[in-house]
Parts: structure tokens; sequence; C-alpha cells
């Protein structure tokens, strides 16, 4: 199965100018666990994914409350600047849409 | 900013190699002035850029934006403007067409001024009040 089978919304979006964060957000603690569970969606997984260092990303946080992942990517450069094409990082959460979480 | 589309398989392919024969060719004509240039591959990376995971794109055809910035409006043009006739220039090895590399646009369309945003916008403070201050004033008594 794929996250975006299992989440109920898989987001980015500018965290100030400096930052990109995702959320995964699940419809209830069953999904979100099982998520959890598979270790498909880790700090080293989504580095992994994103082809970059661990230490671009800056904060990965589970949230057991709101059934939901967030994780904040450092970006090379500010938002907006000459070379950026995604001046909001609404985009760049595609690739976790396809990750596939093992039964 | 120019447009170009890539159709010849081969070229698609070998689109990194097209954007390195336009960037030197771009280097030895202006080579001494200040400017940046930026090659957005639609169909490949350019959403994404380093953090794309496919690195096999399956388009049939590629759309590249060429992104000039220079000191001054006429400078970034013109550097824009030769940077995508080069495109339709390049010489790759082993392709067949021989009228042009790319299809273009006919002009480059102009952008926004560029800007990097560089100016720390946290500000150390000593009160938390001290940057929203209130004024009391009595009206109408």
């Amino acid at each position: 199965m794929k996250l975006s089978d299992l989440a109920s919304t898989i987001r980015s979006k500018n965290a100030g100018v400096n930052q990109i964060t995702f959320d995964i957000i699940f419809p209830d603690a069953a999904s979100y666990q099982r998520v959890l569970a598979s270790q498909a969606i880790t700090k080293d997984s989504v580095a992994k994914l994103f082809r970059i260092p661990v230490s671009r990303i800056s904060d990965f946080v589970t949230f057991d409350l709101a059934n939901a992942i967030k994780f904040t990517l450092y970006r090379l450069r500010p938002s907006g600047s000459p070379g950026d094409w995604d001046i909001l990082g609404c985009q760049q959460y595609g690739p976790l849409l396809e990750v596939d979480i093992p039964d | 900013m120019g447009f170009v589309g890539l159709r010849d398989p081969h070229v698609v392919r070998n689109a990194d190699a097209a954007i390195e024969w336009c960037r030197s060719a771009v280097a030895k004509r202006f080579g001494a002035e200040q400017y940046e240039l930026y090659f957005h591959v639609f169909g490949r990376d350019a959403v994404l850029k380093e953090l794309e995971p496919v690195q096999e794109t399956k388009a049939h055809e590629l759309g590249i934006v060429v992104e000039g910035v220079a000191a001054t409006d006429a400078l970034a043009e013109k550097i824009t403007d030769f940077a995508v006739r080069m495109f339709f220039l390049a010489r790759i090895p082993g392709v067949k067409g021989t009228a042009g590399t790319a299809a273009t646009t006919k002009k480059t369309m102009k952008s926004s001024p560029g800007y990097m945003w560089n100016v720390n916008h946290t500000v150390p403070i000593d009160d938390p009040m001290e940057l929203f201050p209130v004024h009391v004033t009595e009206a109408g008594v």
C-alpha cells in the first residue's frame, strides 16, 4: 500500500524563507500507527527519499494526538532567490505519495 | 526568461550536455559580465531540483525555462536571449537533426527583479512587548 492510500493530507509549504515543512496527516490512529510501525517514514528514510544528508532535516516530529507526522527541511537558498522554481514550497511533497508502506 | 522545447529523443536523453554546451557558449561571449543563468528542466526535475528522487524521465519531450539574472534588465535580456539562441545551435554528438537542437519561442519574457532574502528577520529583544507599543487615547469624552 502507498502512503497516499493511508494519509488524508500530505502537503509541503514554506516555513519562513529558509525552510520547507511537510505534514502527513492520517484520518485515524490505526493508519497513523501502522505507518509509524512500518518505519517507512523516518528522519533517515525521508532524507534518503529526497536524496539529501540528514543534516538538512531540521525537525522530524510525530504527533499522536493529531495522528500526524511533520518534518522540515532547510532550503539550499532562500525562497524567491533567482533559480527557485517553487517559491512557496507547495509541490515538494510529490515523492511522499508514492512511498510504499509494507503490510 | 526564455523557453525552449526538446523533442529529439537523443537530445532529451542528453539534455544536460545541451545545457552545458549552452552555458559554455554564454561564458565565452559574456565571460567578464556578472550574471547568473538557470535552466529549469520541466518534465524532469524543474520543480524539485536536487530533491527529485525520479532520476530518469519517461517524458518524450522536455520544456526548459532559461532564467538569466544580471545587473540590468537590458543585460539580463541580452544574456537570456543569447542563451536561448545557443540552445537552438547546441551541438551534441550523435544528433541527426542539423537545423536546430531546440524549438524556441520568438522572444524572452521579462520577469520581476531578482532578489535574495538576506536580512535576519528574527529580532533579538529584551521585552516581549517592545515591538508592540500600546497607545491609549481618550476620545469623545
